[in-house]
């Protein structure tokens, strides 16, 4: 493997040393462009009592491209698709290179607290957060308690 | 009628069909001059920036800012100048900081300082040269800065943004000519460069009346000016009235306005269309004709085709044969034979019975191979085309003849391309129609001007100097009458559509 960049090096000791609060990154040992990752479902959200894994990958030209991110635990979120890939646009177009792993991880949470029906990725369930978003929320719930929590 | 050099559309045609409804004279041909045309103005790339640059600097003459300024601004108002003129009295020189041009005076003072470290947070390393845009002060360094700026480039982006997050100042061509002298590169094209050409594709693709040239990497430009007449507005309605807008770009391609494919004359847009789909999705049929050789079918010799000429003579035993239908070729110096004509049994065949999906397969690769055939010739053509030069320059040279005498070279070439072109479009045009006695009337010229077409073409085998000089009336008199019924081919279907002869299903 080619020496890793400065910026993944300071990155990485950054989110080791000042964690942010709710969010462990770990890199993979033998990979240290691989982070394992958990995020606390947010208080007062149906993610709430959670730990959702994560996984996220730099690629190549990173910073020049943004990481990719993916939901590990299985979620019910108008945002997040089956396979766990993420629609923020902070990963897509809005991606600045100036913008940091910690930051990507925030915005993840963020959209934990107020999912976007209206910019779905999964169709199904934002068709469901529309028609009856107390139901929907209810789902989110169970998924939560069934997935997401150890038992 | 075999013996006649060319074909006009006032001599009667002698055909031998008993039943053919319609006679040359019944089709009140249009005259050319009566033609509405389409105007249109072809531009390079380097004029129409000029008139990009005289519309920024109009409004800049007005509103009091930089040309660079007006760029930017008219792409945020789709390069309309009463609404960049509105919104400035509106708003005043608030637009600036609502476009990306300035930053508000709250966020300017809150501005970081320059930082001593010279450390990038981009790439965390020391760097010697820090970069940042005029407009504000997010400081990265020049490497950072002109991967980022040449990554959003190369996605014809032409409104890009400074590189921090949370900044909406747009990059300036001025930015990007600091950038570029800051990091001079060797080896790839300057950004400011490419930022003009991004800025010119968002100014054609937001006006209508500009299209670009679908040649590959043709860099090209038509502009489409109205018509010669005012009885027709719009382009559907000149389209309507089955009349097609092909142009010609600067670098003399030749293209349709209306679909921005190659130039289909004389069939409409849709045809051309379902038929380059049709035959690029039929694989099967793709490779069902073997491209570039075949066997000689008398002696199996393979033989291999150069130049577009479909008049074989096997190297090893002479056979003279037409490489489309495979026949004797002095059969096709008469006007009995007919190497393009569908046989007329298996039309009458089809007419009675349902058409089973083998016939209409059967049916389209009869016309598939006409023009499969002639669209290689073309190719073939082409390459030859470009070598042309250097044979008129040998005719200049070893025979000092002046380059106003070797003219007639480059047109028999030109007007040869021109008719393969027309010859082989008229082939995806009758799949699609209704068989009917007009379809003969088509055919007998489609044949008339492929023989004309093959004469020609079987002239520019010639490559020594000398014989292609003492054949120059030949040169002259064949790319003539080959004009001549290549004019009739295209009245004739014109006419066929516009009055209905031919039905297109
Ligand atoms: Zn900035
Ligand atoms: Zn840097
Ligand atoms: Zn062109
Ligand atoms: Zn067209
Ligand atoms: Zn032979
Ligand atoms: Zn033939």
């Amino acid at each position: 493997m080619s020496q890793l960049p400065k910026r993944i090096i300071k990155e990485s000791q950054r989110l080791i040393s000042d964690p942010v609060p709710g969010i462990t990154a770990v890199p993979h040992e033998d990979n240290l462009r691989y982070f394992q990752v958990t995020i606390q479902g947010p208080k007062e959200s149906p993610y709430q009592d959670g730990l959702f894994k994560l996984e996220l990958y730099l690629p190549d030209d990173y910073p020049m491209v943004a990481p990719k991110v993916r939901f590990l635990t299985k979620i019910y979120h108008p945002n997040i698709d089956r396979l766990g890939r993420i629609c923020l646009d902070v990963l897509k177009k809005n991606w600045s290179p100036a913008l940091q792993i910690r930051t990507i991880l925030l915005s993840i949470q963020a959209l934990l607290s107020a999912p976007n029906p209206d910019d779905p990725l999964s169709n199904e369930v934002a068709e469901h957060w529309k028609r009856d978003e107390q139901d929907a929320i209810a789902t989110a719930k169970e998924y939560t308690k069934l997935y997401a929590t150890e038992q | 009628m075999a013996t006649s050099d060319y074909y006009d559309s006032e001599e009667e045609l002698d055909l031998s069909e008993d039943d053919l409804e319609f006679d040359l004279q019944d089709l009140h041909i249009t005259s050319q001059d009566s033609e509405i045309e389409f105007l249109f103005k072809s531009l390079t790339s380097d004029v129409l920036w000029i008139s990009i640059v005289e519309k920024a600097d109009h409004v800049a003459a007005f509103i009091g800012m930089t040309r660079d300024e007006c760029l930017v601004l008219l792409q945020h108002y789709d390069w309309r100048e009463d609404k960049v003129l509105d919104d400035f009295l509106s708003l005043g020189d608030e637009i600036k900081v609502s476009k990306g041009l300035a930053l508000s005076s709250k966020l300017r003072h809150s501005l970081p300082l320059h930082s001593l470290s010279r450390i990038c947070a981009i790439c965390c390393e020391q760097v010697d040269q820090m970069f940042h845009l005029e407009q504000c002060s997010h400081e990265y360094c020049v490497k950072c800065y002109t991967r980022y700026l040449s990554d959003k480039l190369r996605q014809q982006d032409s409104l890009v943004l400074c590189m921090e997050p949370s900044c909406s100042i747009s990059v300036s061509l001025q930015d990007l000519k600091a950038l570029d002298s800051n990091f001079p590169g060797k080896d790839h094209k300057p950004l400011y460069d490419i930022m003009i050409s991004n800025i010119a594709k968002n100014y054609v693709e937001s006006n209508p009346k500009l299209k670009w040239c679908p040649a590959p990497d043709c860099t090209g430009i038509v502009q489409f000016d109205g018509f010669s007449t005012y009885e027709i507005g719009t382009l559907k309605e000149y389209l309507d009235s089955h009349n097609l807008p092909i142009v010609t770009c600067p670098y003399s391609h030749s293209f349709c306005f209306a679909c921005s494919y190659e130039d289909h004359d004389p069939i409409p847009c849709n045809i051309a269309k379902n038929w380059i789909r049709k035959s690029k999705d039929d694989s099967e049929t793709a490779n069902w004709i073997d491209i570039n050789t075949k066997q000689c079918p008398k002696c199996d010799a393979v033989i291999e085709k150069n130049g577009g000429c479909n008049h074989m003579t096997c190297k090893k035993c002479a056979y003279q044969f037409c490489w489309i239908c495979l026949q004797d070729w002095p059969l096709h110096g008469t006007a009995y034979y007919n190497c393009s004509r569908y046989d007329a049994s298996a039309i009458k065949e089809m007419h009675q019975k349902q058409q089973t999906t083998k016939q209409s397969l059967k049916r389209y690769l009869h016309y598939y191979k006409f023009y499969i055939s002639h669209e290689l010739s073309a190719h073939q053509d082409n390459d030859l085309f470009r070598s042309i030069e250097s044979r008129v320059q040998e005719m200049q040279q070893d025979l000092g003849i002046s380059w106003i005498d070797c003219q007639f070279y480059r047109t028999a070439m030109k007007l040869l391309i021109k008719s393969r072109k027309v010859l082989k479009w008229s082939y995806a045009l009758l799949y699609y129609c209704e068989v009917n006695n007009y379809v003969y009337i088509v055919e007998t010229n489609q044949s008339f001007l492929s023989n004309s077409i093959e004469d020609l073409s079987h002239l520019f085998q010639l490559t020594d100097p000398k014989c292609i000089v003492r054949e120059r009336l030949q040169f002259i008199n064949l790319s003539n009458s080959m004009k001549k019924r290549e004019a009739a081919l295209v009245e004739i279907i014109h006419e066929g559509l516009k009055n209905q002869h031919l039905k297109v299903t």
